[in-house]
């Protein structure tokens, strides 16, 4: 049975998760090879777009979108770690799916394209494996809880859908519920949707200073002692600018699948290439929290 | 960066003797969304990161829209200050796609020729589409290159902007320094896709 997969899927890390949070994505696939998922990285895949690609056209989100569509194997879903990649991947899944004439000419350029696989984002995959292990359908092998860990989530604006992709709004209580079943505290705070200004970041860095600066002291405030995040753009505006800002009480700013290889039984120690990338060292509260051995 | 003040807070009388009437059904079957429904409830803007720094914000965008003042709806630099988070999309009780339509707006903006409100954003964005044309998909570390490149004409301060931290992050390995690339015949393609797209301005 060990040898046996739950899930093969077929994975699209994005640009910046490739050459920026290499941490993270080294993390994630640790983890899901713990799961038992199965990764199979999207053959040559491209760019999904980003904020620029529908920023000026409509069609470079679209067309960029169906050539990963035409890569990405039948049969297997598509786990995607990026949330701002999500949207545009759905965002052009739909388009292709409801207009005839647009795939039509898609898929004489790039060939069969693959629609009728879901889309999932990297919190949905945890989700649905917490909620296999409360049917007990799968056990978890040495966990470790996460106990005494105050922590705040933040989604970032990757998880605001316009209401055609997602009509029962953004999701609030996915990623609070799985740190709670890992056994940390979660706080409640005002800014778990607030966006991190996410390219006017590297434009204009004062209003990325301002925004973090709200986003951080209202976790402070709220009494958490680390920002989790999903996003990888997120995770390095916010550390970058904490960095930059002239502000008092400096969070780190922790990886959704750092926590998650922690709560697997991964010892923190044994992955110093984890934590030597964030700018805010998460090292001193790790140790504070007993997660460092 | 400074606040900006908001523009319709001016008392004088709006001008409809330049309005396109229609401008709001034009980006309605475009952007797929019904603007008359707007509400003017303003949830929109309450909830935009990026509302202290634009000159109308969503919700002006909208009323502009709907009473069809195209010249100033191309012009503002609210189009180009919007991140595209849909947070706004998300809030309107309408369901009314905001971020849809300011998409649309930047698009007519480069294809009309009217001056753009926010140019260093515009930069970026054009930035960002050479680095993809160049290895189908987007370098973080070129992609800055090319943006100060761009903006050279903006003086010492936007050149010196990042500059330590940015070098700090390519020195501890954070950032890599050389992109990943697609295999040639995959760049081909993509720099079609762009190219084909978006005419350089």
């Amino acid at each position: 049975m060990s040898n046996e997969y739950l899930m093969e899927a077929t994975y699209f890390p994005g640009c910046t998760m490739k050459t920026g949070v290499d941490e993270s994505n080294r993390a994630m696939k640790l983890v899901l090879e713990k799961l038992k998922i199965k990764l199979f990285e999207i053959e040559d895949w491209n760019c999904c777009g980003s904020s620029s690609g529908h920023a000026v056209n409509h069609e470079i989100s679209t067309s960029m979108g169906a050539r990963n569509l035409s890569k990405a194997t039948k049969g297997r879903p598509i786990v995607i770690p990026c949330p701002n990649c999500y949207r545009n991947w759905v965002s052009a899944h739909y388009h292709l799916s409801h207009e005839q004439e647009t795939r039509e000419k898609y898929e004489n350029q790039f060939g069969r394209l693959n629609l009728s696989d879901p889309i999932l984002n990297i919190y949905d995959v945890y989700h649905h494996i917490f909620n296999l292990a409360k049917l007990k359908s799968i056990t978890f092998e040495n966990t470790k809880p996460l106990k005494d860990l105050k922590i705040a989530v933040y989604y970032g604006c990757g998880a605001m859908y316009p209401k055609y992709l997602r009509p029962v709004g953004p999701p609030r209580d996915t990623v609070e519920r799985l740190l709670k079943e890992m056994g940390a505290t979660v706080v409640t705070w005002p800014y778990p949707h607030k966006c991190c200004s996410a390219f006017i970041s590297a434009i204009y860095p004062e209003i990325a200073e301002d925004l973090t600066t709200q986003i951080i002291s209202g976790a402070y405030e709220a009494g958490a002692e680390a920002v989790v995040t999903s996003c990888a753009m997120c995770q390095m505006n916010l550390e970058m600018r904490e960095v930059s800002a002239r502000m008092n009480n400096k969070l780190p700013i922790l990886h959704l699948n750092q926590l998650m290889a922690l709560y697997l039984g991964e010892k923190a120690s044994s992955h110093e290439d984890w934590w030597k990338f964030h700018l805010v060292d998460p090292k001193p509260l790790l140790q504070k929290v007993g997660l460092w051995e | 960066m400074e606040k900006e003040e908001k523009k319709f807070s001016s008392t004088e009388p709006i001008s409809m003797s330049e309005s396109d009437l229609n401008f709001a059904k034009k980006i309605g079957e475009v952007a797929s969304t019904d603007l008359n429904s707007c509400l003017t409830c303003m949830s929109c803007s309450g909830g935009c990161p990026m509302y202290p720094y634009m000159d109308y914000g969503p919700h002006g965008i909208m009323r502009l829209a709907v009473l069809g003042l195209k010249k100033e709806a191309l012009t503002s630099n609210t189009i180009w200050r919007c991140v595209g988070c849909h947070t706004c999309a998300a809030v309107c009780p309408m369901a009314i796609n905001i971020a849809g339509v300011m998409d649309y707006l930047r698009e007519e903006c480069l294809s009309e020729d009217v001056p753009i409100g926010d140019k260093p954003i515009f930069e970026f964005h054009k930035a960002f589409l050479m680095s993809v044309r160049f290895h189908g998909r987007s370098s973080k570390v070129e992609l800055m290159g090319f943006h100060k490149l761009f903006t050279i004409g903006s003086g010492p301060k936007a050149w010196l902007q990042d500059a330590f931290l940015g070098t700090k992050m390519i020195l501890m390995g954070k950032l890599h320094l050389l992109p990943s690339r697609l295999m040639s015949s995959g760049i081909s393609q993509v720099r079609k896709l762009v190219t084909g797209a978006w005419r350089n301005r």
